[in-house]
């Protein structure tokens, strides 16, 4: 069966394009959230498989959605894909529970490895 | 003739003649106009307020940076051309907000806005026209000969105030 | 903010031009990638001291272009980042991006100039980290498309560089085929007398 996936990013472009991308390469596309707070609401509501996280965002950011999520789902497997790509900004992202991190711009195929990774 | 006004600048003409000022985003132009004279008075501001600047600072500060400083200063300046205040009515534009932004202490446009409305009512200048909000720049044009403000933003009809 | 400095020495000017040096190989790399690949020139960074009333004057004042900005904050020294394309350029740019053919920049691609934009002074912005060991703070990337004086003067005022001199940073970028020429401009805002000191200039 598919994997679901919450695709979360303040742009509708990426959305767009991962969605794209995603649902070429066989994943279910459960949803979209635009900021760290509808990110959590969402991931709460559709109970994805897997989630894409974009760090800079209005409202919420993406490093403190991760904890939340985590916090409310410690099985939770998030993918942090974002431009935001300083060592620090990695290791804050993977300590609040993202399991990878992926700098844009990305290569597709870098980024479906890693979901797949991460869904098994 | 067109007299060129800057950010953060000011300057006067009479007779004829254009005072222009291009790229107006945040920042707010002011035409002062004083039509027995047909002297023309026009300044490009950036913030509302000088206040938070030290005594010291405010010595040396550019006056036509702030609405409230600059609206007394370019009164005074038409003053020495021989304008009286009471003779003077005043037209705005710009206080735009070009970039989406969140955050309400984002929104200098409006503030800067606001700050010119109340300081051209201190002084008692009548605020007669205004072309202010949205989110697109504008160029604005002072023609000294008739007082007329002429407004023109990319992809819009030129607007007279 | 930026002492007043009114002027710059010339080892100041190089360390300047370093600084925009160090991010913008990835800059331009960054920008490349996205545009499948596309060779991507970029011209020797200038650095100029400008009053700020010459701002407007600097630019094509009435010149339509799209421009993404963002600040980055650190403790150490801050910079406001800004990417701008002329608006023949940036539609160019959206529709390769998108892979599209629109004939104008409506909603879809001025998302995708946004996300470009960002990516693209985000890549600056992670090598200038990686070399000076800063960790920047990014506000929200925002977009505006309108007359080149109204984007900078509102730039300014929103970002508080309203000094009556500003420290003006930027290089031309042009791809090799598409026709897309655009800029990268680097203000620093705050703690410059901390970066001289780290790169070794009085």
């Amino acid at each position: 069966m598919a994997k679901s996936i919450l695709v979360i990013d303040d742009t509708a472009f990426m959305r767009t394009t991962l969605r794209r991308m995603l649902e070429e390469n066989g994943f279910f596309v459960a949803g979209e959230a635009e900021n760290g707070e509808q990110a959590v609401e969402k991931y709460k509501e559709l109970k994805p498989d897997l989630v894409t996280m974009d760090i800079t965002m209005p409202v919420k950011n993406g490093i403190d959605a991760t904890k939340e999520i985590m916090e409310y789902d410690p099985e939770a497997r998030i993918v942090v894909v974002s431009a935001m790509g300083q060592k620090s900004v990695v290791i804050d992202a993977l300590n609040a529970g993202a399991k990878d991190f992926i700098v844009k711009p990305f290569r597709p195929d870098r980024v479906i490895e890693a979901l797949q990774k991460v869904a098994n | 003739m067109e007299v060129k006004v800057k950010i953060a600048d000011m300057a006067v003409l009479k007779n004829s003649g254009l005072l222009v000022t291009v790229g107006l985003g945040s920042c707010v132009g002011i035409a002062l106009y004083e039509a027995k004279l047909k002297l023309g008075g026009l300044a490009h501001i950036l913030l509302s307020t000088s206040e938070h600047l030290s005594a010291e600072k405010r010595k040396d500060m550019n006056p036509a940076k702030f609405a409230d400083t600059a609206i007394p200063h370019l009164i005074d300046n038409m003053k020495q051309e021989g304008a009286r205040p009471q003779n003077i009515v005043a037209k705005i534009a710009g206080g735009s907000q070009l970039f989406e932004v969140s955050q309400e202490e984002m929104r200098v446009g409006n503030r800067n806005v606001e700050a010119v409305r109340q300081k051209l009512a201190d002084c008692s200048i009548p605020l007669v026209a205004e072309d202010v909000g949205g989110n697109y720049g504008r160029t604005m044009k002072l023609d000294v000969s008739t007082g007329e403000v002429y407004i023109s933003t990319v992809g819009r009809e030129l607007k007279v105030l | 903010m930026v002492p007043d400095k009114s002027e710059l020495t010339p080892e100041q000017q190089d360390m300047l031009r370093e600084l925009v040096n160090i991010g913008i190989g990835n800059a331009t790399t960054s920008l490349s990638r996205m545009l499948s690949n596309e060779k991507v020139t970029m011209e020797v960074p200038e650095v100029e001291v400008i009053p700020l009333q010459e701002v407007n004057e600097y630019v094509e004042q009435e010149k339509a272009i799209a421009a993404v900005f963002f600040e980055a904050y650190s403790d150490e020294f801050s910079l406001v980042l800004m990417f701008v394309v002329p608006v023949d350029s940036a539609l160019t740019l959206a529709n390769k991006v998108l892979q599209a053919e629109s004939s104008s920049l409506g909603e879809m691609e001025r998302s995708a100039l946004m996300e470009v934009g960002n990516i693209v002074t985000s890549s600056y912005l992670n090598a200038l980290s990686d070399m000076t060991g800063i960790t920047f703070q990014p506000s929200t990337p925002s977009l505006a498309v309108d007359m080149a004086a109204a984007i900078f003067g509102t730039v300014m005022v929103t970002t508080g560089l309203v000094d009556d001199h500003l420290i003006l940073c930027q290089t031309a970028l042009e791809t090799e085929k598409d026709n897309i020429s655009g800029n990268i401009f680097v203000f620093p805002y705050q703690g410059l007398g901390y970066m001289f000191e780290l790169m070794g200039v009085s």
